[in-house]
């Protein structure tokens, strides 16, 4: 072989290397999703089909917290401040969301729970978690959550002093054309 | 409730004063915990601030500037002796493997040092203090008071150090001491019981601390008595407190005209307010950027993220108004949206909850009688 | 594979130096694309040295007084100003001063000729390189007059570029997407130059030097040459992701659309934090040449610095997220950094120690680059000893994001890496034109510089301590102290740097010394000092041989 086959041949296997490495950043996108499902990390929430098996003694408090990102003219907050169940206990909850405005507008949820560490015990096993909902104007509704926290947190060391789980639901606006981006609508006043 | 922590404020103070070092370090009050010209962190008001000083000023600080000046003792040394003056005939060794051997460990050797009190200091952060307390009133007679050990099993009671005893006779708080003035039946057991050896007067109040939340100075932490709701904008802080009532306000920064010229950047127009001694948890998120909420005195700061909440703690030994700023960048007027707390008397917090309540319409929840909390544990707050 | 090399590639050049026109613009002469990329940085750094004054000017005082000169008196456009200087302060810097230098010019000009190669593996490719390089300055030129918040020019975000604020939620105009584009252009400059220095590397060294004879210089370009190949591309992608996010209704980092934001972070610093040793190793390899050759002494322990940059470019990889304690990472995860982030110390340390090592002994001549060198040392030493500091995730919750961490990592890149620059530029400057400068002028810019900046960054410690936030147009008076200090060590460092200019001007029309083959004696041994100086347009037409036994490449 010649010396500059040899080089080329060493020239493409770097650019592979670098092709590979592009490569690798977007798998990174399903791979963190699917790690941070997995280990809730983060404070991703899991699903459940069923309730669980058994409850413990030791108890809960689920706190709920309902945000609006800055597009969406929604009122959004939980029914309940807080829930104090044992652990293992299903438990339901409602949030309650209102279009303020008179046109129909599309929002869609991101959710996680606080401490994060807890994510992985936290179970729903229905929400509206990532499905779109749309209000028409005016229009109020109340939303389910049915939860439980997983008795096996009682094995978990690292959770030993929590004793209260903040799950949060921050409505995001889901239509083609947000036209009001980079006005905050009801927070104004800077300085 | 008075200040919590039951050693004495002055020697919390001169504690301070020796990891602070010289005058330069301690901020005057009128620029509130910054010093004009200082060179040291802003002044710790709680307990685990005061621990990342003294990780700071204590291990970190003298190692590094140890290090720094080492090095520059053997440059200096290295100008007088080995310039082609001195010594003209250069040697020509390149290696020794004692000298390598002792320049790759004793780094590691430093750095474990580090490491134990980091891990640590990174650890007690993280977890949010779960104490308990009981409190009881002496009657002259009982001498044995129970404390309930339902902390799951990592968690419990099981040492001396676990468990603070204080009597409070309403102008005096002290702190027990263990085999003095107490004995303590059933560590690591369901209940643990106090057995006083002289019976409070009556009328006395026995408070009861237990718990693995030990704040280096050696109290129990006790469990949160409040959430803090804190959503970032553009460019300024919206808070509520959900354990309270369904109120929220906005808190910006003072115009030029409207403050101090020491306060301008940092006051605002509504101060978040929290009592001082307790546990506040304070949930963090942010409506359209990423903003970071910071309080230097109380070493916290945590990004807040739109479409997620970051939680952290902390809890103010003093009473008085701290000040931070956004610390993440977040659009053109990041240097405006800074942070103020006041810290206050658990009367003056609950007059002040009453007094948001009223503003939202809605009716006081305390009186002056009764205590009565959103949630939480109420043993933790009885008093 | 020594032995397989033949100057073949090379056959249609001609052995005069090409026209003009055809020698600069279609270069293919490493060295002439060298000198291209160090006029490049030599811009780009005037530049970037101007904004950083334009920051210096405005933070001399409380109050926002001097950038609305600017703005026409526009309060809120002086904010935005401030945030575009910041950012693309950072971006020049990194991007197009100390990378074209230090790899690009540097790299270019000493890599062949050390390790006794005639030319790069692929010159032509080399061309490419710097003319991306171009193209991506005037995109990123072109960005600073764009549209980017509201009506406000320029994307003032921060050089880590993080949405939301970068997505169309905090940065909607077309200034982003500029910025992304010159980015992309950039990386794959570099990407591509990376394939030619790892190739010229492994296949075209002269015969018998092996890996474990090349010079350590060549070693750091080998290891930089590497990083670059595996992180650059992470950045790539994640700024493709960040332009279908802004132009393509992707959520990859969108909150809205199942997307995290602090992916983005992560994919950010896995680039960023390899990124910061892309910018020091190449410092790391002059540093010891320079020390070595006027300590008239081989290099210490050579096997252990060399082993101590690939250990670095690896522990590189896996420490990303200690830029990122405060977004709420896991304790564990958090531990895991802590754990990860000191034990770069070590390699770290064995560096200075070796040099030391070296210069103990020796029979120092304390000539311009050699007092350049030694500043180095100490203010690296003084930049990576605040970085164990920041490693500690505990007390990181203090210091993130304040004058600290600004303090902390000028010390390691701009006066780690530039000193860097400026020692290489300072040995290499007689070899590279064939002229000497004025040693006094050369002193006089060390002591200049070495007193503004230390005079620049020593305070800002003391700032960061004391709470004050980065990225901050204004601050509380109790901070003004310390930056009104700062800032007069930028006007001392300003003048050093026209001593520089008058150093260089004066020794291309003025002083006109000729440089012999090799001007620092008997300590110099490396191929490029066997060379006439300036060196000829095709060097090594018998190439040097290292197969005998006891032949060593220094």
């Amino acid at each position: 072989m010649t010396a500059s086959a040899n080089n080329r041949k060493l020239g493409f296997i770097i650019a592979g290397l670098a092709v590979g490495m592009v490569a690798m950043s977007f798998a990174a996108v399903p791979a963190y999703r699917a790690f941070c499902q997995v280990t809730g990390w983060g404070g991703v929430t899991q699903r459940a089909e069923a309730q669980a098996d058994r409850t413990l003694a030791r108890k809960m408090t689920v706190q709920f917290d309902a945000n609006i990102n800055q597009d969406l003219p929604w009122r959004f907050k939980p029914e309940q401040v807080s829930q104090t169940l044992h652990i293992g206990e299903t438990g339901l909850a409602f949030f309650e969301a209102e279009n303020l405005t008179g046109k129909p507008i599309t929002g869609r949820a991101s959710f996680n729970v606080s401490p994060a560490k807890a994510g992985i015990y936290f179970k729903k096993i229905e929400c509206f978690c990532f499905t779109e909902q749309t209000l028409q104007p005016g229009e109020k509704v109340s939303m389910p959550v049915t939860y439980f926290v997983d008795p096996a947190l009682a094995d978990d060391k690292h959770l030993d002093e929590v004793r209260t789980i903040t799950l949060a639901y921050t409505f995001f606006r889901w239509d083609d054309a947000p036209e009001d981006i980079g006005k905050a609508p009801g927070v104004g006043g800077a300085p | 409730m008075t200040l919590p922590m039951a050693t004495s404020l002055t020697a919390v103070k001169k504690r301070i004063a020796l990891i602070s070092g010289f005058g330069v370090w301690a901020a005057s009050a009128a620029n509130a915990q910054i010093t004009p010209a200082g060179i040291g962190m802003q002044p710790a008001n709680s307990a685990l601030a005061e621990e990342v000083h003294i990780f700071h000023n204590l291990i970190l600080m003298p190692i590094i500037t140890i290090i720094s000046a080492f090095i520059l003792g053997l440059l200096i040394w290295i100008v007088i002796r080995y310039n082609s003056k001195t010594n003209p005939t250069p040697s020509k060794f390149s290696h020794n493997t004692m000298i390598e051997i002792i320049w790759t460990g004793v780094p590691v050797l430093i750095l474990l040092v580090i490491a134990l009190p980091s891990f640590d200091l990174l650890y007690k952060e993280d977890v949010t203090p779960d104490g308990q307390q009981v409190v009881a009133t002496g009657d002259g007679q009982t001498v044995d008071f129970i404390f309930a050990n339902d902390f799951p099993e990592s968690r419990m009671v099981r040492r001396p150090k676990h468990l603070q005893v204080i009597v409070d006779n309403g102008s005096e708080r002290r702190v027990m001491k263990n085999r003095a003035d107490y004995r303590v039946d059933g560590f690591g057991e369901a209940n643990l019981v106090v057995s006083m050896a002289t019976p409070p007067v009556a009328g006395e109040r026995v408070i009861i601390r237990g718990g693995r939340s030990v704040d280096h100075r050696g109290n129990v932490t006790l469990a949160p008595t409040m959430t803090l709701k804190v959503t970032g904008y553009q460019w300024g802080w919206n808070y509520a407190y959900p354990d309270f009532g369904d109120f929220e306000f906005l808190s910006n920064m003072l115009p030029r005209d409207q403050t101090t010229p020491e306060l301008y950047l940092r006051a605002v127009d509504n101060r978040i307010v929290v009592p001082v001694g307790e546990t506040v948890r304070v949930t963090i998120t942010a409506r359209d950027v990423i903003h970071a909420w910071a309080l230097p005195a109380f070493a916290v700061k945590l990004d807040a993220v739109p479409g997620r909440i970051n939680e952290t703690w902390f809890n103010a030994d003093r009473e008085g108004v701290y000040y931070g700023q956004c610390s993440e960048i977040c659009g053109i007027k990041h240097s405006f949206m800074p942070i103020a707390v006041e810290v206050v008397s658990r009367p003056a917090f609950e007059a002040w909850v009453d007094s948001q309540r009223a503003l939202a319409g809605m009716d006081p929840l305390f009186d002056a009688d009764t205590v009565k909390l959103a949630q939480g544990d109420a043993s933790a707050h009885a008093e | 594979m020594a032995d397989a090399h033949a100057a073949g590639g090379h056959d249609d050049h001609a052995d005069h130096t090409p026209s003009f026109f055809a020698r600069w613009f279609f270069s293919t002469n490493h060295k002439d694309i060298g000198t291209l990329y160090l006029i490049f940085a030599i811009v780009a750094g005037v530049a970037g040295g101007a904004m950083s004054g334009l920051i210096r000017m405005e933070l001399a005082e409380p109050g926002v007084t001097f950038l609305t000169h600017f703005t026409g008196g526009n309060v809120e456009a002086a904010y935005n100003f401030y945030n575009v200087l910041i950012t693309y302060h950072g971006l020049m810097m990194i991007f197009f001063m100390v990378m074209p230098a230090l790899i690009g010019g540097f790299g270019n000009w000493f890599v062949p000729i050390m390790i006794g190669a005639p030319d790069m593996a692929f010159p032509r490719m080399n061309n490419i390189s710097f003319w991306l390089y171009v193209a991506s300055g005037i995109l990123i030129t072109a960005s600073l007059f764009a549209p980017g918040y509201g009506s406000q020019l320029g994307f003032g975000g921060g050089w880590v570029l993080y949405p939301p604020l970068s997505s169309n939620t905090g940065s909607p105009g077309p200034a982003m997407d500029l910025l992304i584009l010159a980015i992309h252009l950039a990386g794959a400059s570099s990407i591509l130059g990376a394939i030619n220095f790892i190739t010229t590397i492994f296949n075209m060294r002269a015969p018998g030097m092996t890996l474990h004879k090349m010079p350590l210089f060549a070693w750091s370009i080998l290891v930089t040459a590497f990083l670059l190949v595996l992180s650059l591309p992470v950045l790539a992608g994640a700024i493709t992701m960040l332009l279908t996010d802004r132009n393509f209704g992707t959520s990859f980092f969108d909150a809205a659309g199942g997307g995290d934001p602090l992916l983005f972070q992560h994919l950010f610093w896995f680039f960023g934090h390899p990124e910061v040793y892309i910018l020091i190793l190449p410092a790391f390899g002059v540093i010891s040449h320079i020390v070595s050759t006027f300590s008239k002494k081989p290099i210490f322990g050579y096997l252990g610095m060399a082993y101590a940059m690939i250990a670095i470019g690896f522990v590189g990889f896996i420490v990303w997220a200690h830029h990122m304690y405060t977004v709420g990472l896991s304790v564990d995860m958090k531990a895991y950094f802590v754990a990860a982030t000191m034990v770069i110390a070590v390699p770290t340390g064995i560096k200075i120690f070796s040099w030391i090592a070296t210069m103990w002994g020796g029979s120092i001549e304390f000539r311009t680059p050699m007092i350049w060198a030694m500043g180095f040392i100490f203010l690296f030493t003084v930049g990576g000893v605040t970085g164990v500091v920041l490693a500690n995730a505990g007390v990181d919750h203090y210091m993130h994001d304040t004058y600290y961490v600004v303090a902390h990592f000028h010390y390691t890149m701009s006066l780690g890496a530039v000193w860097g620059i400026f020692a290489a530029w300072y040995y290499w400057f007689p070899k590279m034109t064939g002229k000497m400068y004025r040693e006094w002028l050369g002193n006089l810019h060390f002591l200049l510089m070495f007193i503004g900046v230390n005079m620049v960054f020593f305070p800002q410690h003391f700032l960061g301590l004391q709470g004050m936030p980065r990225r901050y147009i204004d601050y509380p008076e109790a901070f003004a102290y310390w930056n009104k200090i700062s800032t007069i060590g930028y006007e001392i460092t300003a003048v050093g740097v026209l001593v520089f200019a008058v150093c260089m001007i004066d020794a291309f029309f003025v002083y006109r010394k000729k440089a012999p083959a090799n001007p620092w004696g008997v300590g110099a041994t490396t191929l490029e000092w066997t060379l006439p100086s300036p060196p000829p347009f095709h060097q090594f037409n018998e190439l040097p041989r290292f197969d005998k036994p006891d032949a060593k490449a220094f």
